[in-house]
């Protein structure tokens, strides 16, 4: 607690200090305001994806796309979506044209990193966070926040593939506690839980596969009897 | 396709402007912090939600921008087993739910009694009632884990408004079974039917063209006094086969080429022989908006190739047999001209090719059954009657001449009810007078031969079992004891034996037959005895309940496969034929036996209509299916070949057989 009261602190402080645009500010305020003890279907969640050049922001990968729509009340709802590509500030390696399909030509005419960033948060406001293995996702999203703006996300984020280990640790304690929990990739979730994954891979149909997951990981977590927020945030927050 | 093009095949043309309309207005139900990024947005990856929203009715029907619009505007909702998704009574957050993945139960409960409506898997909906009404009549729970789409009541609202198709299928969906049946024929009609296998496209359905369209011109008439050869002239001048003889334009007969060949050339009369004495008086008319297969019924029917066209009761014009085979290719007069024309059991087989292709096209064409039924009827008594005649005649050329007897042909069971098409029967009979005296022994010897003889003609068309069926030949008096036997349960009342109580005469002298049905019919209805044996052999629990995913559900076991006559036709026949032969109906087909039990008030009229076209439907739908997929009409159901809407349609058609059923069993 005293933790994230002093975080928050911090981050109102170099609000106040910056001029960055307001979306930040109305969603430092929701995120603030944010009752943890609600029951998960009277929470709003944002359930995105990224594509990047590669693996590492540090040593100069960046996002490529960013995909994401809504949950509210346990439903996936497509009429909030979001998929925006992203206009790359260095030279996209050849491998990564090949996994993505994104040429050069196709970039040349998109928006900069920082006008779309601004509209996902506007998207988002001050909704929790969904993704699968956010740390990653976060980590770019966070690099080119700081870049341009000084800040990094404010959101509270939870990650699907954190939330099944936890469930796989109430489920399987025994196994879990000799063998450690596995790492559940987005495909194998998918598979597990027999979601048909859309013809095309990226950042929109990945969130989408992602929101689907995390339907199933609701309605499991409420059969152990966890079914408040903080609940989900134990088990499955992105810090 | 462009996109009027595709609005057009199911529902009422919508302009492009529309269209538009209506896209826009789904894409300003995407949210609002949304609508400023549109022009940065790409196209999202719903490929799956997509090609799931065309396979459903009645959104596949639905123009494709139309479709990316609302698939924007869907929620996706997971509900894992047990969970109760809609509860009977007031809604408040009503949503339609097209059920993507899993299975869920719609059910009614009272006290503790669960009745099972129906089973609702995949790229099936429920829900839109409770849009409509804001009420649910039914419980909705979920068996198997199930994914639904949630389409928003706002944006039903929306296309209802826009789209007169989607606002009649749900308006038809919560309608009586039997405005959902035509509804559902005349969609079908519409899309899949027109692509049959071998659709002539180009002719024109003997069901919606009037016969006012075949008539060319003005009809050409003479008097009563007219003499034969100024008749030949008129014919001559005019280029006409026929000339109507006319008093104050009120047709009193017909003459035609034929008539002044047989009439007055064959016989040698003079040629100034008056229109009045060479004329054929029995003059078939019809109003000129009757349509082309009323006309070749009727043509069929009275052996006639010409008939009157009448506009308010008044001389309109004439057509011929050509006019209807020039309108259709197969058509049913030429049909039964060219069964009197062969001379032998051969020529007679190949008739029955010509019956079938008629049946086909009458199908396609969109004929009702009754229709269709009536005209078969007609060719198998027909090809019956052409046997006998033949058998005759080889009796003659073997020296034996028909004895002196009042005789007829019976047919029993489907032929019987005049529901035939033309497969095979297990049970013909001949019936004769009884003579003074009895019969000697070589009438008796040519009777059987007789039948014999038509019997192996019968097997040889295809239109009698070649194992088990047979031909009883008995007199009037011992046809009242069989019957009589079966009604004290001297004889056993199996399936085989009942199907006898429907029975019918083939020729045209029936009154014998008339007779003993009068016998049978008012002999039955005072034995309570044996027909509480009939109500008896009802049992409703073995008629289906509804399907599960691809299963048979009845009475709680699952199958793969559903035999429609045995565990659905027959039953629902079996209690029409009962409350028949309990109230002395003598109605032939269940179709107008089940109207006459409305008329008295045996059964409410609006059951009565739904049970109707519920017979009439599923017996077209088998039908239609072993055309379409070019195998015998075998009565079975593969649940997972139906359409939701067909399984939705089926589910309640037995619900009505059942419920039908069951009531006259608790009489």
């Amino acid at each position: 607690m005293l933790f994230k009261y002093i975080r928050q602190k911090a981050y109102e402080k170099k609000l106040r200090a910056l001029d960055v645009p307001d979306v930040f500010r109305s969603c430092f305020e929701q995120v603030k305001n944010l009752e943890t003890r609600k029951h998960i279907r009277d929470i709003g969640f944002i359930v995105f994806d990224t594509e990047t050049t590669g693996l590492r922001p540090a040593r100069g990968d960046v996002l490529l796309s960013i995909g994401a729509l809504g949950f509210t009340g346990g439903r996936v709802d497509l009429s909030k979506s979001f998929y925006e590509l992203i206009r790359p500030e260095r030279e996209i390696p050849r491998d990564s044209v090949l996994v993505h399909t994104l040429t050069p030509g196709k970039m040349k005419d998109l928006s900069p990193v920082s006008d779309v960033l601004v509209r996902f948060l506007e998207f988002c406001q001050g909704a929790v966070l969904v993704g699968h293995h956010t740390a990653f996702d976060v980590e770019f999203i966070n690099a080119a926040l700081k870049k341009y703006f000084g800040l990094p996300l404010a959101n509270r984020v939870l990650d699907t593939a954190k939330i099944a280990r936890g469930i796989q640790k109430t489920q399987e304690p025994g196994k879990v506690a000799i063998e450690g929990a596995r790492n559940f990739s987005l495909d194998y979730l998918a598979k597990s839980f027999n979601i048909k994954a859309p013809d095309r891979h990226d950042a929109y149909a990945d969130a989408l596969v992602t929101a689907l997951i995390f339907q199933r990981q609701i309605a499991l977590l409420q059969k152990e009897g966890m079914s408040r927020l903080k609940d989900f945030l134990r088990i499955g927050e992105v810090r | 396709m462009p996109v009027e093009a595709t609005a057009s095949a199911g529902y009422n043309a919508v302009s492009r402007k529309q269209h538009y309309s209506v896209t826009l207005f789904l894409c300003a139900c995407l949210i609002t912090t949304h609508v400023s990024h549109v022009n940065h947005m790409m196209e999202l990856p719903l490929d799956k939600v997509m090609a799931f929203l065309k396979a459903v009715c009645p959104f596949s029907e639905l123009p494709e921008p139309v479709l990316k619009g609302i698939v924007r505007t869907l929620l996706i909702e997971y509900f894992p087993e047990g969970e109760v998704i809609l509860s009977a009574g007031p809604v408040d957050n009503a949503f339609l739910y097209l059920v993507s993945s899993g299975v869920t139960h719609c059910f009614k409960k009272d006290g503790a009694k669960v009745t099972t409506l129906r089973y609702v898997s995949e790229r099936d909906h429920f829900g839109s009632e409770t849009i409509l009404t804001g009420r649910c009549r039914y419980t909705v729970q979920v068996v198997e884990d199930t994914i639904c789409y949630l389409l928003k009541p706002e944006v039903f609202k929306e296309l209802e408004g826009r789209f007169d198709g989607f606002r009649q299928y749900f308006q038809t969906i919560n309608s009586p079974l039997s405005v959902q049946i035509a509804e559902h024929i005349a969609f079908r009609e519409k899309s899949s039917l027109q692509q049959l296998p071998g659709r002539v496209n180009e002719t024109s359905s003997q069901f919606k063209t009037s016969i006012g369209m075949l008539v060319s011109r003005e009809p050409v008439c003479c008097g009563l006094k007219t003499t034969a050869s100024e008749i030949a002239r008129i014919m001559a001048f005019s280029g006409v086969g026929s000339v109507i003889v006319a008093e104050k334009e009120t047709p009193l007969g017909i003459v035609t080429k034929n008539d002044l060949t047989a009439k007055v050339l064959a016989r040698g009369r003079k040629s100034d022989i008056p229109a009045s004495e060479i004329m054929s008086k029995n003059l078939l008319s019809l109003d000129r908006n009757d349509s082309c297969f009323e006309a070749s019924l009727r043509m069929v029917e009275n052996h006639c190739h010409h008939m009157v066209v009448t506009k308010e009761d008044r001389l309109y014009g004439v057509i011929s047999q050509h006019d209807l085979i020039l309108l259709q290719g197969a058509n049913p007069v030429a049909v039964v001209g060219s069964i009197y024309k062969q001379k032998d059991v051969a020529g007679i087989k190949k008739c029955v090719r010509d019956m079938s292709i008629v049946q086909e096209v009458l199908l396609r064409e969109g004929g009702r059954m009754p229709q269709i039924w009536a005209l078969m009827s007609t060719f198998r008594d027909t090809l019956t009657r052409r046997l006998i005649v033949l058998a005759i005649e080889e009796m003659r050329k073997r020296g034996k001449e028909l004895p002196v007897l009042n005789f007829c042909w019976i047919t029993f069971g489907t032929p019987g009810r005049k529901e035939t098409l033309l497969r095979e029967n297990y049970l013909e009979g001949f019936i004769y007078k009884d003579p003074q005296g009895g019969l000697k022994d070589e009438t008796v010897d040519y009777l059987k031969t007789l039948c014999a003889m038509v019997k192996d003609g019968l097997v040889e068309c295809g239109l009698l079992d070649r194992k088990h069926g047979q031909v009883l030949c008995l007199s009037e008096s011992k046809w009242r004891e069989w019957f009589d036997g079966l009604m004290a349960g001297e004889t056993p009342l199996d399936a085989d034996n009942l199907r006898t109580f429907d029975f019918r005469g083939v020729c045209e002298e029936g009154k014998t037959v008339e007779e003993l049905r009068q016998y049978v019919f008012e002999a039955a209805r005072h034995k309570p005895r044996f027909l509480n044996q009939l109500r008896m052999r009802t049992n409703p629990t073995l008629i289906p309940v509804c399907f599960y995913r691809d299963q048979v559900v009845s009475s709680g076991t699952k199958r793969e496969t559903l035999n429609l006559r045995d565990e659905v036709l027959t039953p629902l026949v079996g209690v029409v034929r009962l409350m028949a032969l309990e109230r002395g109906i003598m109605a032939f087909s269940t179709i107008e036996r089940l109207r006459a039990l409305c008329e008295l008030g045996a059964i409410d009229g609006e059951k009565g209509k739904d049970l109707e076209t519920g017979y009439e439907w599923f017996v077209r739908h088998c039908l239609q299916k072993a055309l379409y997929e070019k195998r015998p009409l075998d009565w079975a159901v593969e649940p997972g070949k139906l359409s939701p809407d067909e399984r939705r349609l089926y589910v309640e058609s037995f619900r009505l057989v059942r419920d039908f059923v069951a009531g006259s069993e608790e009489e």
